[in-house]
C-alpha cells in the first residue's frame, strides 16, 4: 500500500499500480496481442490449458512473457462440503508453477457432489457450515498450489436453498476464515441485486475494503421462464456475451472510492465479440469509472 | 450442511424427473429421500422459476462442455495457431515499456 508522508494513502500511486485487461479468447487473440500497449493484463481460463498439449502450453508461456497472465479457475467448486479432488489441484499448480501469473483465482461456487456433476457454478446454501468446509477447501488449494487464490462471488438464478445469512455475510465469511482475498465480480453483484432485489452498496460496504484485490466486469440479459404458470416471470443472466451495461461501471466507482489498494480489472467476453476497438472502449470507461472513485479519496482526504 | 443435502441439491439440479416431484409435492419427496425437517422446510420454500432457469442454465453448460471434449483438440490447435500467426505479424517480441509495467507482476 503506497503512503503519503502524513500516513495518508497517495492515490495517484495507488491509481498508477491499477491494471486493466481481458480474458483470453482464440477470436480475440489477435485484437489482444495488437493491443497490448493498452491491455495491462491477460486472464486466462485455467481448465482451457490444464491437460493441454505441450505446444499449446508452450504458446500460454510465451504469452505470459509478453504480459502478465492471471490463472483463473472455474471447476475446482471449493464451496462444498466434499474436499477438493487432489487431482485437480496437481494439475492446476502444475499449470501455475508453469505460468507463474500475477495470481491465480476461483469462484466460491458448488460444482458437484458426489458423482454428480452439476455442470456449471452453483450458489452453496449460505451457512457456517458451508462458509467453514469451503475455507478448509480454500487452505487445501492453497497448500497444493503453493498460493492462496483470490475468490470470485458468484451470480446465481436462484436463491439457495436453507440458507441462513445473507450473500455479503456469506462471502465475508469466508473471506474471514479463508484469508483469501476477494476477486469481486461487479456483474454477478449487479445480477444478483437484479434478481433478489440486494442494496449492492450495502453489499459493499459490508466487504472489507482491503481485502477487495481485483475486478472483474461482464454484460448479460434478460431470461424468460419457460413454463405458462410463471409466464412474466424472468431473471437476469450474467452471459459474457453483451457489453458492461452502467450499473456495473457505477459500481466500480464505489469501489474506486472505497478500495484504498491497487486493483487488477478484467472485462470477460465470452462470445459475440464486438470489434476490438469496443472493448478497449469499455476498458477505458473502466479506468475513467475507477480514476473518478479513487479521486474521491483524495477529496475526502 | 449435511453432504447428503448437498448431494440432494446436485441432483435437483441435473435430474428433471426429481424437480417435478419435488415442485409437485417438496415435503413428500424430501422425506422420501431422508431429508431432515429444515431440509424439507426449505424444499417447500424453493424458488420454482429460479429453479427451473438455473436447471436449464446448468444443462447447457454440461452440453457445451461435452461438445467442447469433442473439439477439445482442434481449440489447443487454434490457440496455437492465433497466436503464432498474430506474433509472426507484429514482431517476436515487444519493445520495452510499450505497455505499463507489462514485464512486472501485478501489484496486490
Amino acid at each position: 500500500m503506497a503512503a503519503g508522508a502524513a500516513g495518508e494513502v497517495d492515490v495517484a500511486v495507488v491509481e498508477a499500480r491499477d491494471r486493466f485487461g481481458v480474458t483470453w479468447q482464440p477470436g480475440l487473440a489477435a485484437g489482444i496481442l495488437a493491443h497490448l500497449d493498452r491491455i495491462d493484463v491477460v486472464e486466462v481460463i485455467a481448465e482451457e490449458f490444464c491437460g493441454a498439449s505441450s505446444r499449446a502450453a508452450r504458446a500460454l508461456q510465451t504469452l505470459a512473457s509478453q504480459v502478465p497472465v492471471l490463472v483463473h479457475g472455474v471447476a475446482l467448486g471449493p464451496a462444498s462440503t466434499s474436499p477438493v479432488e487432489t487431482k485437480r489441484l496437481e494439475t492446476l499448480a502444475r499449470l501455475v508453477h508453469r505460468v507463474r501469473p500475477a495470481f491465480w483465482s476461483e469462484h466460491l461456487a458448488c460444482v458437484r457432489s458426489g458423482a454428480i456433476e452439476i455442470g456449471h457454478l452453483a450458489a452453496a446454501p449460505r451457512t457456517r457450515a458451508t462458509i467453514d468446509a469451503t475455507a478448509a477447501n480454500l487452505a487445501r488449494a492453497a497448500e497444493v498450489v503453493g498460493s492462496r487464490p483470490l475468490v470470485e462471488n458468484i451470480a446465481t438464478l436462484m436463491e439457495p436453498p436453507a440458507s441462513t445469512c445473507s450473500e455479503a455475510q456469506w462471502v465475508s465469511g469466508v473471506m474471514a476464515a479463508s484469508e483469501c482475498d476477494l476477486l469481486l465480480d461487479l456483474h454477478n453483484l449487479h445480477a444478483n441485486s437484479i434478481n433478489f432485489g440486494i442494496d449492492p452498496i450495502g453489499y459493499l460496504d459490508t466487504l472489507d475494503p482491503d481485502r477487495i484485490g481485483a475486478i472483474h466486469l461482464a454484460g448479460g440479459c434478460w431470461i424468460d421462464a419457460d413454463s405458462e404458470k410463471d409466464a412474466n416471470q424472468r431473471r437476469y443472466l450474467d452471459d459474457h456475451f453483451h457489453d458492461v451495461p452502467d450499473p456495473v461501471y457505477s459500481l466500480l466507482v464505489e469501489v474506486g472510492a472505497r478500495v484504498r489498494r491497487p486493483l487488477t480489472v478484467v472485462l470477460e467476453r465470452d462470445g459475440r465479440f464486438p470489434p476490438m476497438t469496443h472493448l478497449l472502449w469499455q476498458l477505458d470507461r473502466a479506468r475513467a469509472a475507477l480514476a473518478e472513485g479513487r479521486s474521491r479519496i483524495c477529496d475526502e482526504a | 450442511m449435511r453432504p447428503e443435502f448437498e448431494t440432494f441439491l446436485a441432483r435437483l439440479y441435473t435430474d428433471a424427473a426429481l424437480r417435478a416431484r419435488v415442485l409437485a409435492d417438496p415435503r413428500g419427496e424430501g422425506a422420501r429421500s431422508q431429508l431432515t425437517r429444515d431440509e424439507c422446510d426449505a424444499l417447500e420454500r424453493l424458488d420454482r422459476v429460479g429453479l427451473e432457469l438455473s436447471a436449464k442454465s446448468f444443462a447447457h453448460k454440461r452440453a457445451l462442455k461435452e461438445r467442447i471434449v469433442r473439439t477439445s483438440l482442434f481449440s489447443v490447435l487454434t490457440f496455437v495457431f492465433s497466436f503464432r500467426f498474430v506474433h509472426g505479424l507484429i514482431g517476436q517480441s515487444f519493445p520495452a515499456g510499450l505497455g505499463k509495467g507489462r514485464t512486472q507482476s501485478v501489484q496486490m
